[in-house]
């Protein structure tokens, strides 16, 4: 008895005991899952505020150029940019994808499947993510019952105007592209052939033109400081006029395709140009733009952030003044708000846990990845606005004091204001040491990056834009396509009115001795004039390729060391008062041929056309869903 | 009686015992009788009783002598104490002869059924308690290698309270989870921490109709491990003591300061970079004379030592009444590490130590006749003790740091340190950064009711069993910083100049930290209702079981809730023909709605083709049987939580705001597996268990399993275009096929026994479906390839100079210079590149053979034995900082690539040239670095002497023996300067010379 009465208090007990807090369950409700926490599409799209979250999730995904951190899309190049490509800048940070797969010119297609760091991969940098995102918003917000109707409209604007830039963004870097007009279903196949160049363009331009339609022109006053960055009317109309630039370029636009290497298919079937030159692509250009100004005259807002006589400034000190003007206009919020100019700004995430952003982009500059080169600071003119000439000794005399202010934002050089005192960049100067001696760090090329990352101290406490529009953009995106429709006068002026913005005179007046009525030389000088005011905008690559300018990728590219007129190499501010004696303002210069690494073209002397584009990744191609590889590749 | 219950037999020894020799039947007689094995040696305690009466039972006494009242042609079912269990069919009064074979040993299938081997028609092979005790391993799980047939088990590296064997069966049989269930009394449990002590067997359970009642779990196979439990009426205690004398095996062996030097200089003049270290730098560090500026520090052996040991402590009592029986062990084990120098602060030491208690208790109680009792019981409480700030990073410290980096100390007695080498002074590191603890405990608890159901209908009995078990674990750290300083000379000329130093570090008081670790808990229940009934010339065992198991480990999805439903029957004619089938349905929570459960039929059947009368003449055959298996298992792994559903979660922000505040993202997630299926495997077997000559044993085993359904994601076919993360569908396919053979003789012949034995596995498996993504090439494909193959370019040598770069094809991973490695152009395509690799070797996972022969004697109580193991189609990846990737990175150089390097004049080097940039030609996955990871061990061998009866008797004990041995004294493979089974930075594996003795009292 004693036992039995056991028993049955010990089944009582275990049955009861089971996992403590949960009651003992048997059969289906013991296989239910445990009450989770998981939203699903239906929450998503019954709740306004899980709408628009959406939609802000979608805007993380825009393209942003400044490596920030170690992951595929964000560390870029390995903490290189595709910029240093370019004649301007030399990257001299070994591990970079910049080096290690295009100066030793050993990309290949495979690279774009196996490797993360090659330009723009065509599936590693989020693009058609973005593009679902914004199709799923677009097709479904209209269930979201606590929205309005105009904010839903406005949305769905943004939502085209964030397809339109991350096809843009492709676009540049591939030809033509697969075009998803929808998100796809689960259910569907996802077979999507690759479509021309043209059917690209009009894609992306119908998205914008759709867009303006609903787009408000700007952001209401009070919601600028909180909601600047997202797109506006103003946004979409000039992205429209950059993406017509591109496409109406020789790249796209001329009588012979860019490669005629095999495989040609992507050629044949017009999805790397337009199959022949049609000049009435420029004239959708300058309608573009003209389009743009008609409606800033009509609305305003928008315009040139011009420099503040009113800002207690030295005004004397022109460079005050006009730096600040230029800068301002690069880095300060847009939509009206403090920078007129600013019509597209895109950000990252400033800190994943304790790492600021602001550690990863600086720690690549200091390691030399962007050092500017003396071809670049050769661009920009006198203070005066004339060129500067080497074999003028006036002129090289003050190569570095009496300079278009715009240097001095971009490019740190010798002497000017770095961290509290002047900068020495000469060989053996506090900051340079023997870097340019050496070839190697920040100050390999003898010149360090100065742009966003200033002195490494300003520029700290907030968030950096990347200006991936602005209106000085416009203004030489118009300036351009005025010449290639014969009205010169009318682009000299586009482009003379970014130069009053920095105090330049005008271009003509500037070089007398150019024939500005000749297609060739203004487009030099519109070019000249793009790569120094929009400087390590990602500005300077795409004019090289899309006007197919292949000798800038064969010539040889130099750094400058400067050296003390007294021959000492070594600091003169760290030094006491009493044995230093005048700070030097003598200096001798020395052009020398970048080494550290040579780019493989300089050492063949040859550029293949090929590389203009990248390849698509072979896996890609060979899902046979209709993407043709690019020529060459 | 054709299955015998598990505990009900032991209950039913209980009861003989009480009533030894009750002649209920009129018409019977007294049979006498004797119990043998099958080498003629008596086997006293066995059972016996009548299998048409089970009431009546006697057991033997100590000379293997019963007697019984029972009739001419009554069947005898005997069972010994090891569980051992036959038949025997009386034929006159006198002198029976039971023989206890290979025919009679006990297969465990699980929920209380165990079959004798002759009527198991599955793959299982068992390890005894004596077999695994031959090692000295603190663990289990590292006491199995070569030891148990069909199991794969691979040393790991890692301290002791980390180092638990990986174990596989029948290799990799999926692209998902291969992993192996592992049971302690039929459940889930951990065998880290148990003690070889309390074990009583292993078996290893292989194909279908063996893994058939566990459901999803079993589906990778199963180890299974019966603890000891007691005996009625007895007593034995039994205490043994074993002392280890460890030894590191292999530690790594680094270049002396000058060697380093001069690598690094050889290094930078082949990148073509000026030299670091100068004439007089050179000079300083080959004469050795400023050891503070020119420092040559044998990092390895100034903080490792190549002394450790271990004790381990058992003191086990197994016995009971005659309603009881118990088995309690108390077991302490403890280990000190190969670290030096750990005793100099004061109150404290940094030795890596270990030290771990298992308390545990079996009771078996007999409530009732017919209600029976169990209870089990292990607590484990275990500590260890480490180094406080270079608690992980210590070995990663030791194979970085160049003996030229810093004195261990400088002049002035600061613990050296440098801006360059930012790793840890090892030895500050070990002597000056405090230690850091922790502190697990374990808590394994069941109860188990039977019931004799004998009232509803004859032959029919219930049980249920529930479990709880618990782990937890807490970390504490006692840590503080040291000042670290260096000194170097400054140079003019050539000349130098002055002394400049550098510092660093601070020095601190002890700081606390606690957190707490993993924990996880197991509940755990069973039902069954076992019915068994006889016709004529056959006999039918059914069972119909419920299980559940409910597991929860830290963290969100970390529940897994699981329950299968079992029905079972085996059917046995003429005991000649036996078939097994078991319909098991399986339930998970980890499943899709409306998925949750899946049915797994499975078929078995056995011929004991010595039993057929055409048989009986063949007196070399003892035993001969067939059997074959097919059955569908199920799995319920899945790739990813809910993958059946559009998920949504958190996403990236978007900061809008002028500051570095965000506005909060919500963001699709992967794609919703449509058509859910569960992974699935058709698995078939032959087998052939065998008995010669009165001790050859011999089995053998072929088998075939197809895996489908297995998870895959569509990615590889799916355009980029959809930009989403495709789902996962069951389309991966693996193909698995491979043999087992265990071949032993055994023999005792007066005072001199030997035993010899071999174990051989092969498997091979091909991926037949994947979803693979189009190749540029088909030889790049992996479908149709072993899991995990390994991929490599073809090494064919080294560049000479540059004319030979310029006239071979473009090597495209970096810039290749003389004494890079040159690469064969697969495709000739005219480039090396990402295209250019073959399928090379095997895996570094688990090898395709697996292998191991035994051989033992002992004569008069003197005794020898001795293990080998080995694996061969396996392969290791040669990747270990400094040891195969030297210099970059500030990292040292082994002796070893320094020997084999190439230079301009050993141009038929084995390694590349010296660099000290990172150089993707000559460091990615090629045949230099794809090497034969083949071996042989010796695991164990084992000097004994057992102290005989006579001697016993005087000093009341029951038995003693006292052995010397060693474990993983050597291994013969071609990796040579590492072991091969744990490459890479590591903690180093121990070999060890063991003393002990165990005592019977």
């Amino acid at each position: 008895m004693k036992f039995k009465i056991g028993i049955i208090a010990f089944i009582i007990a275990a049955f009861s005991f089971n996992a403590c807090v949960d009651e003992f369950k048997v059969g289906d409700n013991f296989l239910e899952k445990e009450p989770g926490v998981d939203v699903t599409a239906d929450t998503i799209f019954t709740q306004a505020e899980y709408a628009r979250r959406f939609l802000w999730n979608t805007y993380s995904n825009l393209y942003y150029a400044l490596p920030s951190y170690w992951n595929d899309v964000d560390g870029k190049m390995n903490m290189g940019m595709f910029e240093t490509l370019s004649d301007c800048y030399h990257s001299h940070l070994s591990w970079d994808g910049v080096n290690r797969m295009y100066y030793s010119g050993s990309y290949s297609a495979g690279l774009e499947d196996s490797d993360s760091h090659t330009r723009f991969g065509y599936n590693k940098e989020e693009v058609w993510q973005a593009v679902r995102k914004a199709w799923l918003f677009i097709e479904n917000v209209d269930r979201v019952p606590d929205m309005t109707t105009d904010e839903k409209e406005r949305l769905k604007g943004e939502a085209k105007v964030i397809i339109a830039s991350r096809y843009f963004d492709l676009f540049r870097h591939y030809g033509g592209l697969p075009l998803a007009d929808h998100a796809w279903d689960v259910n569907e196949t996802y077979e999507n052939p690759r479509a021309t160049v043209e059917e690209t363009v009009n894609f992306m331009v119908n998205l914008l033109d759709e867009a303006s339609a609903t787009l408000p022109w700007t952001l209401d006053a009070a919601d600028i400081s909180n909601w600047d960055g997202r797109f506006t009317k103003a946004a979409a109309m000039g992205l429209k006029a950059k993406i017509l630039l591109f496409a109406a370029s020789p790249l796209f636009n001329d009588a012979v395709p860019y490669s005629i290497e095999g495989p040609q298919e992507a050629v044949q079937s017009n999805h790397v140009w337009y199959g022949g030159y049609k000049p009435e692509l420029w004239d959708e250009v300058v309608e573009a733009c003209e389009d743009f100004f008609r409606e800033v005259d009509a609305n305003g807002v928008y315009g040139l952030l011009q420099p503040a006589t009113d800002n207690g400034l030295d005004v004397t000190k022109y460079d005050n003044v006009y730096r600040t003007a230029y800068r301002d206009a690069y880095s300060l919020r847009g939509s009206g708000g403090p920078n007129p100019e600013m019509l597209i700004s895109t950000r990252i995430r400033y800190r994943a846990g304790n790492w600021d952003w602001n550690y990863y982009f600086p720690q690549s500059s200091m390691y030399g990845a962007f050092t500017p080169t003396q071809e670049f600071v050769d661009m920009f003119p006198m203070r005066d606005g004339s060129p500067f000439d080497w074999n003028d000794a006036n002129k090289v005399s003050k190569i570095h004091t009496e300079r278009d202010p715009r240097l001095y934002e971009i490019v740190l050089v010798n002497g000017a204001e770095y961290q509290g005192r002047q900068a020495e960049l000469w060989v053996g100067g506090r900051e340079a040491q023997q870097g340019p001696a050496n070839e190697e760090g920040q100050f390999a090329t003898g010149y360090a990056n100065y742009k966003f990352v200033l002195d490494f101290s300003k520029n700290t406490a907030k968030p950096t834009l990347w200006p991936y529009l602005r209106v000085s953009e416009i203004y030489l995106i118009y300036a351009e396509a005025l010449t290639k429709a014969g009205r010169y006068n009318e682009a000299i002026a586009s482009v003379d009115a970014v130069r009053e913005r920095v105090g330049l005179a005008g271009l003509a007046e500037s070089n007398p001795g150019l024939n500005l009525q000749d297609e060739e030389s203004l487009m030099n000088e519109i070019l000249r004039e793009r790569a120094i005011e929009l400087g390590f905008e990602d500005v300077r690559f795409f004019d090289l390729i899309r006007n197919k300018m292949a000798d800038r990728f064969t010539t040889q590219l130099h750094g400058l060391k400067t050296y003390r007129a007294d021959g000492l190499e070594q600091s003169w501010s760290d030094k006491s008062a009493s044995e230093r004696g005048e700070r030097p303002t003598e200096f001798t210069y020395t052009k020398f041929e970048l080494q550290k690494p040579r780019r493989n073209f300089w050492v063949t002397g040859e550029f293949n056309p090929k590389w203009y584009l990248s390849a698509f990744p072979p896996s890609e191609v060979n899902k046979d869903y209709g993407l043709t590889q690019n020529p060459g590749w | 009686m054709t299955v015998i219950k598990h505990m009900k037999t032991k209950i039913l020894a209980l009861a003989m015992l009480c009533l030894l020799s009750i002649g209920s039947f009129a018409q019977s007689d007294l049979i006498s009788g004797k119990v043998t094995d099958r080498w003629g040696e008596p086997v006293p305690g066995a059972l016996i009783s009548l299998v048409s009466n089970p009431e009546v039972r006697v057991s033997t006494d100590a000379y293997g002598n019963f007697a019984i009242g029972a009739a001419v042609g009554d069947q005898l079912a005997i069972v010994t104490r090891e569980l051992e269990t036959t038949r025997a069919e009386v034929v006159d009064q006198n002198d029976l002869e039971v023989v206890i074979d290979y025919a009679s040993k006990p297969v465990n299938l699980g929920f209380g059924i165990s079959q004798r081997m002759a009527e198991s028609t599955g793959s299982v092979s068992t390890t005894s308690s004596e077999e695994i005790n031959r090692s000295s391993a603190l663990s289990l799980s590292n006491s199995l290698y070569g030891n148990a047939l069909g199991l794969t088990s691979m040393q790991n590296g890692g301290a002791v309270w980390e180092d638990y064997a990986d174990f596989s069966i029948r290799g990799l049989k999926t692209l998902s989870n291969n992993n192996v269930l592992v049971l302690v009394d039929g459940f889930e449990r951990s065998i880290g921490t148990l003690s070889r002590e309390e074990v009583e067997s292993v078996s290893i359970l292989k194909d279908a109709a063996a893994v058939a009642l566990y459901g999803f779990r079993g589906i990778n196979g199963v180890v299974s491990v019966t603890t000891k439990r007691g005996r009625y009426n007895s007593m034995d205690i039994d205490v043994s003591y074993d002392h280890a004398f460890t030894t590191p095996l292999r530690l790594p062996d680094f270049a002396n300061g000058y060697t380093y030097a001069s690598a690094y200089n050889e290094a930078l003049e082949n990148d073509g970079q000026p030299a670091k270290y100068n004439s007089y730098e050179m000079d300083a560090f080959q004469d050795g004379t400023a050891p503070f500026l020119y420092p040559n520090v044998d990092w390895v052996n100034e903080t490792l030592k190549d002394k450790g040991y271990s004790n381990i402590y058992n003191v086990g009592i197994r016995g009971g009444g005659s309603k009881m029986r118990y088995y309690t062990l108390l077991n302490l084990e403890g280990n000190d590490g190969f670290i030096k120098d750990t005793e100099t602060n004061d109150g404290y030491s940094t030795q890596m130590k270990y030290s771990k208690a298992n308390i545990r208790t079996n009771l078996d109680v007999d409530l009732s006749e017919k209600t029976k009792a169990e209870v089990n019981l292990l607590g484990i409480i275990a500590e260890h003790n480490r180094p406080g700030r270079i608690h992980g990073t210590l070995m990663d410290n030791l194979y970085t740091l160049p003996s030229a980096a810093y004195p261990i100390k400088t002049y002035d007695g600061i613990w050296g340190g440098n801006e360059t080498w930012t790793t840890t002074n090892p030895v500050a590191g070990v002597q000056n950064t405090g230690y850091a603890r922790s502190h697990a405990r374990s808590l394994f608890a069941d109860v188990k009711l039977t019931q004799d159901l004998d009232l509803i209908t004859d032959g029919l009995s219930g049980a249920f069993r529930i479990g709880y078990d618990n782990y937890a674990e807490f970390w504490e750290g006692k840590t503080r910083g040291y000042q670290y300083a260096s000194d170097r000379l400054g140079f003019n000329n050539g000349i130098p100049v002055d002394t400049i130093r550098t510092a660093g570090g601070e020095s601190s008081d002890l700081s606390f930290s606690r957190s707490l670790g993993t924990q996880n808990r197991h509940f755990n229940f069973a039902a069954n209702l076992d019915y068994e009934t006889s016709f004529t010339n056959s006999e039918l065992f059914t069972s119909l079981i419920y299980s559940q198991e409910r597991i929860v480990y830290n963290g969100q999805h970390n529940t897994y809730n699981r329950q299968n439903l079992a029905g079972y029957a085996h059917y046995t004619m003429h005991n000649k023909y036996i078939a097994d089938l078991a319909l098991v349905v399986s339930g998970s929570n980890r499943l899709a709605p409306n998925h949750k459960y899946g049915f797994s039929p499975t078929l078995s059947a056995a011929w004991v083709i010595s039993n057929e009368s055409f048989m009986q003449g063949v007196s070399a055959v003892d035993f001969l049987k067939l059997r074959a298996s097919a059955g569908m298992i199920n799995s319920d792994y899945i790739p990813a939580v809910n993958l059946w559903e559009q998920s949504y979660d958190g996403g990236s922000s978007y900061p809008f705001t002028d500051g570095f505040n965000s506005y909060g993202g919500i963001r699709e997630g992967r794609l919703p597996t449509r058509d859910f299926k569960l992974e699935r495997a058709f698995k078939y077997n032959l087998g052939l268990d065998a008995v010669l000559y009165r001790g050859l044993t011999i089995t053998a085993d072929g088998y075939f399993e197809r895996r489908s359904n297995i998870f895959v994601p569509e990615s590889g076919q799916n355009s980029a275009v959809l930009g989403a993360s495709s789902a996962y569908v069951n389309a991966g396919i693996v193909d698995s096929r491979g043999i087992e053979i265990g071949i032993d003789y055994e023999k005792i012949k007066g005072d001199l026994s030997y035993f010899v034995g071999a174990k051989y596995t092969l498997t091979k498996n091909e991926i037949v479906e994947q979803l693979e993504a189009p190749r540029a090439y088909d030889y790049l494909k992996t479908t149709g390839q072993p899991v995990n193959q390994l991929f490599g370019l073809q090494a064919i040598g080294f560049f000479i100079d540059e004319a030979e770069i310029a006239n071979s094809p473009v090597q495209q991973f970096s810039a290749v210079k003389p004494g890079d490695i040159k690469y064969k152009d697969q495709n000739e395509d005219g480039f090396i590149n990402e295209f250019d690799v073959v399928p090379m070797g095997y895996n570094t996972a688990v090898p395709e053979a697996y292998f191991s022969f035994e051989l033992g004697f002992e004569y008069k109580g003197l005794g020898f034995d001795a293990l080998f193991q080995g694996a061969a189609n396996y392969s290791a990846l040669l990747n270990t900082k400094s040891v195969y990737r030297p210099l970059v990175d500030n990292t040292t150089i082994s002796n070893h690539y320094y020997d084999n390097r190439w230079t301009p004049e050993n141009v038929f080097a084995k390694y590349p040239r010296l660099t000290t940039e990172s150089n993707d030609n000559n460091f990615r996955n090629n045949s230099i670095w794809i090497a034969d990871a083949s071996f042989l061990k010796l695991r164990t061998i084992e000097l004994y002497y057992k102290v005989p009866k006579s001697v016993l008797e005087n000093l009341r004990l029951k038995s003693a023996k006292l052995y010397v041995r060693g474990m993983d004294l050597f291994s013969i493979d071609g990796i040579d300067i590492s072991d091969p089974e744990v490459i890479g930075v590591s903690y180093p594996t121990s070999k060890s010379i063991n003393i002990g003795v165990a005592i019977g009292l």
